[in-house]
Parts: structure tokens; C-alpha cells; sequence
């Protein structure tokens, strides 16, 4: 049962999770290629593998990002089409099916998070690295991998919300919108946006995974 | 007696414009039911209720025996669903979505949807997305006939076909019902394709039930009278009167539960019966519309 | 009334008294009484210090109160505070989490030090409060004080340093802002010394036994600068855009004497530190009472090692000890994500939209 979910699942999005993954296995392979301009010598190299390593990591939480969009919405895009009449006509419990569903959505992850790895393993194995100066393959594909499982129950959770619960959060960040202008009208130290975003990516808020460290070479 | 569908009271309101009303249907194991009504009438929300996929406002439902909603999966473990629009994911191939269904129910019976397959014609490695609306039909008939399920639940399953196309859908359907004791609950607005395969019907009209009986009560009860000189009063009747249409000369009568030694009725109202008409399915179907709609 | 707050009135009391009592002396003097206000404030709570120093380098006289506050954020609340704490470079380095400093009831949150600081390369402040006294705590007071003050003393490390420090506060922001700044790589020495090369980790320092002030600033790193001077709308006369251009000996010319080493103070600071931590504060005093016009061999006298071989090692214990938020997957993580998607599921579970 949760094997045919997964082998449909994967068959509908592959393309698009091939794409982010083949991206994901090049991106520490560019961080290595990254070079110091006209006046750097191989002895320079290492500040900007870890200069690029810095920059191009940043792209790592916003790929995950949109495969978390991409497979969260995809996740329900049949069932949804079909108003989810077909889902509701299988013999098991609701509950048990969206588990299901979540599982052969979430699978396809691994995908993107594998080639990130072998990526960041090849570009480990190819630049020597001086002493104090380390590499985090490992660390960086896990953490690509939990924070596009973040991304992707974001929007699974989304795809499938009542028009209610969907509601209540766009009337919450209205109302968030609407705190901070009256508080900037009244001149008022009061910054309800930020304060969200700020609880929202750091510990133990859901999105802190994102906003941590993606560099793949650090001391 | 067994029921293979059961509903009390059951009511259910969407908006301001539709009402589903005090429902009651009874549909015996076994039985090849009828679920007639115009468009618009409440059949799709009947189904879906007795489907678990609308909550009902009002009333009970049992079907196979158990309480709809509370035990949906132990329902849907022996119901064929065939919806009124198609459903199916349509970027899997006939092939897949066979092998999709299949895992989910343990009863399948593959090699019966391989002859269906067969027997339907389909390409197994087309897309559903690029197959015609009668190909689909048959393949959602494959795949529901392939549960080999206790109780088929079909919405208008023929509804925009082309007549071939409709006729293997119920030919497969009867083959099916042959082998066993399935019951079979077929909506419809399409009078005569159920009068050819039901043995009961039900006649759903703006959400209220107006007639549940066997197909033979239906074809043979219901007929059209010409009756010269009626009674101005009319008391206690061995029939149901329906309607009663005046012209120039006399009045139509629309009649249920007719017999052939009623005519004696009549002699004693001194009334004169001048042409009894047999009504096919279609015809007794639009007289009981009519009649029930005739304010009381 | 709290204890924290019984000893944050006598500490405003001491403090009030040491800021009039220092007001008008001289720069010497008062770092003698700072080591001195510093020493009767041991017991009292070791972010205090920072306070205290602060106020008593400044010769402040006003009313400052210094409250302790124990495992509640704190902030440091009067607007003067801040600056203050600068003359000591300790400001953003404090111990805010367990300080409060009021000012004649000024209570405006808005000055607070105690906010997160930019995240470079994965460095942020706010580790920097947690470690520092651990550190601090293997210094004596007595000794940080005179090291301020003897600092003040020595033209030649005063203008090394370029900045007063209290080390006992900086230390691991020392350590984090040298690796951003090794990673930056602005000049040659910088990118080399990261890469691993010793000789270059000194001339990048500047206690290299011979300097030479070519070998600091090379050819290309001073073409570098001048374009950047260029592409910022600075004029440039014939002879730099002749060294733009590809004259070496016009770069040779242009440049003249720059009179610091490559390394920005933070990492000449850390060097103070290491120095201290590997070699005793004996070493260090020593390195300050030689008077030799040579940095190096200063350092090479006080320590027993040359120059490249000192500045290796400060190299790795920078590179090692250097406070930043690594690349993390761990059980926090895992936690995090297996929590938050559980939740999403369960309100995806619950919801009745493909019911309805």
C-alpha cells in the first residue's frame, strides 16, 4: 500500500526533485570551483572556499524551501483534483492515509538530500584542506535533508487545510500588518513582524532549522 | 431481512436551495436497485452520504451492516465506488492504476480485471489522461468489478457514454451480479438503461423519497386510466391516486398498485373506465414526478 | 529588597565614589585605581569588573547604579553606559546577561547591548557573553588591571594593538573576528596564513624578525587597494594609476611606510590572549618590559619561539577555539523537525476539507 504511494509519488514529481537534486550535487562542486580572482594562487584558495562555501550555501535552505513547496502541494495535487473522492473510498482510516500520503510525499526528499551529500563528498575528497580548517559533508546534506522535511509538512499541512484554517492565518498576519502600522503611526517601539519571523527561526521555533549555518567548509 | 443499505430519517442540508428530507431506503442483499431521480434531485448527495464522504444532519445510515461514518474502512472494505466524475490520477497508465487500486484492497482479484481488461478493450499502457470518457468508464468499472466487492455503489456510472460503451458497462455489471450475491445501488436519471438490469427502485425527488419498490410493481402497478364520468368525490380507492388530469370529455387517471379486478372499483362509483395504458419505466417514472410534484 | 539588588546599590555607591574620586587624575593614575577598585570588587560579580573599569577609566562622576541581576535577561538600560564602556572596548562584549546598569532613572530599553550582533560567516555575538568568563576566571583581576594599564604604558604594543582591551571579556570574540578576518582574506599574508603558511601567518601579524614592508603589503595587494580607492571615486595621481596599470615600482612608490601589519586588532589581540594562555602572563609582561624596537624578537625572547613558529600556533588555537555556530545536524535538529512535522501532520489529519 505505502509502497504503490511511494512509487506514484515519485513517478509525478521526479522531474522537477531530479532537477533540485542534480542542482543540490553541484553546488559544493561550485563551492570548490569558486576562485579568488586574477591575483589568487593556489595557496589562497582556502579563505575562498570558505568565502563561497558561505555564499552558495545560502542557496542550499532556499532549495529546500521550494522542494518543500513543490512536494507539499504535489503531495495532495491528485487527491485534490479528484476532490478526494478517490482517497476517501479506500478501505483505511483517514488518519492512517494523510500518514501515508506525508510518507510517500516525504520520500522523494532523500533524493535531493543523497546527491547533496555525494556532492559535498566529492568536493571534500578534492581540495586539501589545512589544519583547523574542516569540512561538514554530513552535517550540511542532514540538515538540507530536515529542513526541506520542514518545508515540505509546511505545505503539506497547507494543501490540505479547510478554508477556515486558512482563515485564521491570513486574519493573524493581516492583524500582525495592522499592529505594526497603528504602531508606527503612534510611534510606538513595536515590531510584530520581525518578532514573528524571529520566533518563528529560532530555537525551538519550527523554521530554526533554516536559519542556522550551511556552510560546507568552516573552522 | 437483510439490507444491504439502510437509512432512517436521513436528512442533510447544503445552503439555502437544497434539502435532503427524511430519507428511507431500503435496499435487500442481493438486490439490483434502481436509484432513479431528475438532475438535481439529491441522488449524488444520498450516495455520498451513504459513502461517508458528507455527514449527514439528521437520521441514520448502515450499510453492509455497519454505522456510516463511524466505520468507514470496514464499509469501503467490501464497497465498489464508481463516482459521477472521474477520479482517477490521471498521469498513471491503465496498468498502474490497476496495481494502485489493488494494493488497497486485499481482495482483489487481478486476474478477473485482466480478462475485464480484455474484455474492454483497453490499453493497459495508455495514460488515463489521454484515454476517452468511455474508456475511463470502463476502466473505473474494471477496477471497482476487480475488488469483488459485497456491495457496488455506482453514481451515474454510464451518464455521457455512447450506447456501445454503456452496453459492455452493464453487460460486465450483470456478468458480475451473475457469479454472485452482490448488491448492486445504481443511480441514474436514465430511466429505460435501468429498467433492462433492476429489480427494485427508488424514486428520489427535490430530496424527498416519492416511491421505493420492486421494478415489476413499478412497470406493471402504474398505468394510465381514462375514466368517463368520474366521481366528483373520491373515498377510499384499492389504488393510489397519483393524478387526476381533466379534458373535454373525461379525466386521465394516473394510477399505483394497480390490479386487473380494480375495474370493479369503478362500476360502484358509478364511473365509466374506458382505456386502461400500460406505462413503460420512463413513462410511470414522469407520471410519479408529476404527481408528486401536484400541490396537495 | 534582593540580595542582587543590595549589591547593586553598594556596587553603585563604590562606583559613584571611584568615579568622583578619579575624575580629574591622570590616565597612569587611574589605571592604578581601577586595579585597585577592581580588586575590591572580587567578590562582588565578575561582569561588574567590566562596569567598574569602565567608569574608572572614564574618570565618570555621575550617578551610576550597577544592579546585579541573577538568570533573568538582562539589559543595560542608561544611554551613557554604552560609552562608557568603550574606552575599554568591552561594551558589546559584556556580560549583559547578568548586569543591569541604570542612570538617574532613565529607562529606555532601546539602548539595550544585550541584542544579537550580524551573523559573519556563521558568527554571531551572542555566544559571546556564554564563554567569556570562562575565560575570564583564569585570569586574576588584579592582573587584567595591570595589563590595562601597563598597555597604556608601552608606545610601541600600544600602537601594535592601536586599542586598550580588557581580555578578560573579549577573548572569544577576539578568536571569532580573527577567523572572519583570515576568511575575508584582504591581503595576501591573510589568504596564505589561512591556508596554512606559517611565515606568512607572521608577516600577516607583523612580528616577522626582518619586516619588510613589501613583504606585508605585496604588489598586487597594493594595486587591490588602490582600485578599490579608484572604484570608490577616490582620485588617484599619475603614479598610482601607473602602479594601477601594472608599474610594480610605482606601487613601491605610492605606497610609502603604512605603518601596521596586514592583521586588523582583533587578531593582534588574539595574539595578546594566546600569548597569556599558552605562555603564562609572566610572558607577557615580559614581551612588555623588553625594550627592544623589535616586536618579534620581543615575543621570540619572551615565549623561546620564532616568530613563524608563535604565529602558527596562534593560527590553530584561533582556528580551534574560535566561537561560531558549526554545521549542525544533531539531536536538537532531529528533535526540532520531527516536532514540527508531527504537528503539521496532525493538523493535516484533522482537517475536514476532503471530507466536506
Amino acid at each position: 500500500m505505502l509502497k504503490q504511494l511511494i512509487r506514484v509519488q515519485w513517478s509525478r514529481v521526479r522531474t522537477p526533485v531530479i532537477l533540485v537534486a542534480l542542482i543540490l550535487f553541484a553546488l559544493p562542486l561550485l563551492m570548490i570551483r569558486a576562485n579568488g580572482g586574477p591575483d589568487s594562487s593556489a595557496v589562497d584558495t582556502v579563505g575562498w572556499w570558505l568565502h563561497s562555501a558561505q555564499v552558495i550555501g545560502h542557496a542550499i535552505p532556499i532549495l529546500a524551501l521550494v522542494a518543500g513547496l513543490y512536494l507539499g502541494i504535489a503531495a495532495w495535487t491528485d487527491d485534490a483534483k479528484g476532490g478526494h473522492v478517490y482517497a476517501l473510498t479506500l478501505p483505511l482510516p483517514r488518519e492512517r492515509y494523510v500518514v501515508y500520503r506525508f510518507l510517500a510525499g516525504a520520500v522523494p526528499i532523500t533524493v535531493p538530500a543523497l546527491c547533496l551529500l555525494a556532492g559535498c563528498l566529492i568536493a571534500t575528497a578534492s581540495v586539501r584542506l589545512p589544519s583547523g580548517v574542516h569540512a561538514y559533508p554530513i552535517a550540511l546534506a542532514s540538515r538540507a535533508f530536515l529542513a526541506t522535511v520542514v518545508c515540505y509538512s509546511i505545505f503539506f499541512a497547507i494543501a490540505i487545510a479547510t478554508r477556515r484554517a486558512v482563515l485564521i492565518v491570513m486574519g493573524l498576519l493581516v492583524t500582525l500588518i495592522a499592529a505594526e502600522l497603528i504602531a508606527g503611526m503612534l510611534h510606538l517601539d513595536f515590531d510584530a513582524l520581525a518578532s514573528a519571523a524571529t520566533l518563528l527561526t529560532t530555537w525551538p521555533g519550527p523554521l530554526a532549522i533554516l536559519a542556522g549555518h550551511w556552510a560546507l567548509f568552516d573552522v | 431481512m437483510a439490507y444491504a443499505i439502510e437509512t432512517h430519517e436521513l436528512s442533510y442540508r447544503a445552503g439555502k436551495n437544497f434539502e435532503l428530507r427524511e430519507v428511507n431506503l431500503k435496499v435487500r442483499e442481493g438486490a439490483i436497485y434502481g436509484f432513479l431521480g431528475p438532475n438535481g434531485s439529491g441522488k449524488s448527495t444520498t450516495i455520498k452520504l451513504l459513502m461517508g464522504m458528507l455527514r449527514a444532519q439528521g437520521g441514520q445510515v448502515a450499510v453492509l451492516g455497519h454505522a456510516v461514518p463511524k466505520e468507514m474502512p470496514a464499509v469501503l472494505k467490501d464497497v465498489g465506488y464508481v463516482p459521477e466524475r472521474p477520479h482517477l490520477h490521471p498521469f498513471m497508465t491503465v496498468a498502474q492504476a490497476i496495481r494502485y487500486h489493488a494494493a488497497f484492497f486485499g481482495g482483489f482479484d487481478a486476474a478477473y480485471a485482466e480478462e475485464l481488461l480484455e474484455t474492454f478493450n483497453l490499453p493497459a499502457d495508455r495514460l488515463l489522461s489521454q484515454l476517452s470518457k468511455g474508456e475511463l468508464g470502463k476502466v473505473h468499472m474494471l477496477l471497482v468489478l476487480g475488488q469483488r466487492p459485497r456491495l457496488l455503489i455506482l453514481d451515474e456510472p454510464t451518464d455521457g457514454l455512447d450506447p456501445v460503451v454503456r452496453r459492455d458497462v452493464l453487460t460486465a455489471l450483470l456478468d458480475f451480479c451473475s457469479q454472485g450475491s452482490a448488491t448492486v445501488f445504481i443511480s441514474s436519471h436514465l430511466v429505460h438503461e435501468l429498467e433492462r438490469i433492476c429489480d427494485w427502485v427508488g424514486v428520489l425527488d427535490r430530496g424527498r423519497m416519492i416511491a421505493e419498490l420492486p421494478m415489476h410493481g413499478f412497470k406493471q402497478g402504474i398505468k394510465r386510466l381514462r375514466v368517463g364520468r368520474p366521481p366528483s368525490l373520491i373515498g377510499d380507492t384499492p389504488f393510489i391516486l397519483l393524478m387526476r388530469e381533466q379534458t373535454p370529455y373525461d379525466e386521465i387517471w394516473v394510477v399505483r398498485g394497480w390490479q386487473a379486478p380494480m375495474t370493479q372499483w369503478f362500476d360502484g362509483a358509478g364511473a365509466d373506465l374506458k382505456e386502461i395504458v400500460d406505462l413503460d419505466l420512463e413513462e410511470g417514472f414522469i407520471e410519479l414526478l408529476r404527481a408528486s410534484r401536484v400541490p396537495a | 529588597m534582593s540580595r542582587a539588588r543590595v549589591a547593586g546599590l553598594a556596587v553603585a555607591s563604590l562606583l559613584t565614589l571611584a568615579g568622583d574620586a578619579l575624575a580629574q587624575e591622570a590616565l597612569g593614575a587611574r589605571a592604578a585605581r581601577a586595579e585597585a577598585l577592581v580588586d575590591s570588587l572580587a567578590r562582588v560579580d565578575r561582569a561588574t569588573h567590566a562596569a567598574a573599569l569602565a567608569v574608572a577609566a572614564q574618570g565618570r562622576s555621575g550617578p551610576v547604579a550597577v544592579v546585579l541581576r541573577s538568570g533573568s535577561p538582562a539589559q543595560l538600560v542608561a544611554k551613557d553606559v554604552w560609552r562608557a564602556f568603550e574606552p575599554l572596548g568591552s561594551a558589546s562584549n559584556a556580560e549583559i546577561e547578568r548586569v543591569v546598569l541604570v542612570e538617574d532613572g532613565v529607562a529606555s530599553p532601546r539602548d539595550s547591548v544585550g541584542g544579537r550582533e550580524a551573523v559573519v560567516f556563521g558568527r554571531t555575538g551572542g555566544y559571546e557573553s556564554g564563554n567569556s568568563e570562562a575565560i575570564a576566571a583564569g585570569i586574576a583581576n588584579s592582573a587584567i588591571a595591570a595589563l590595562s594599564a601597563v598597555l597604556l604604558k608601552d608606545s610601541l604594543v600600544a600602537a601594535w594593538l592601536q586599542r586598550r582591551f580588557d581580555p578578560r571579556l573579549e577573548a572569544d570574540a577576539q578568536k571569532t573576528q580573527t577567523v572572519v578576518e583570515l576568511i575575508d582574506g584582504r591581503w595576501t599574508s591573510t589568504r596564505r596564513c589561512l591556508s596554512g603558511s606559517a611565515p606568512d601567518c607572521a608577516v600577516y601579524l607583523g612580528i616577522e624578525l626582518h619586516p619588510d614592508l613589501r613583504e606585508r603589503f605585496p604588489v598586487p595587494d597594493i594595486r587591490r587597494l588602490l582600485r578599490l580607492q579608484a572604484s570608490r571615486g577616490g582620485a588617484l595621481d599619475q603614479r598610482r594609476y601607473d602602479c594601477v596599470d601594472g608599474d610594480d615600482s610605482a606601487c613601491a612608490e605610492v605606497w610609502g611606510d603604512p605603518g601596521e601589519p596586514p592583521a586588523g586588532w582583533d587578531a593582534r589581540a588574539a595574539l595578546v590572549l594566546f600569548v597569556r594562555e599558552r605562555y603564562g602572563a609572566d610572558a607577557w609582561r615580559r614581551v612588555m618590559a623588553d625594550t627592544t624596537r623589535n616586536l618579534g624578537a620581543r615575543f621570540t625572547r619572551a615565549t623561546g619561539q620564532q616568530p613563524a613558529a608563535l604565529a602558527e600556533q596562534w593560527r590553530d588555537w584561533v582556528l580551534e577555539k574560535a566561537s561560531h555556530t558549526p554545521v549542525t545536524a544533531g539531536f536538537k535538529e532531529i528533535t526540532l523537525t520531527l516536532l514540527a512535522s508531527g504537528v503539521l501532520l496532525a493538523l493535516a489529519a484533522r482537517s475536514g476539507r476532503w471530507r466536506a
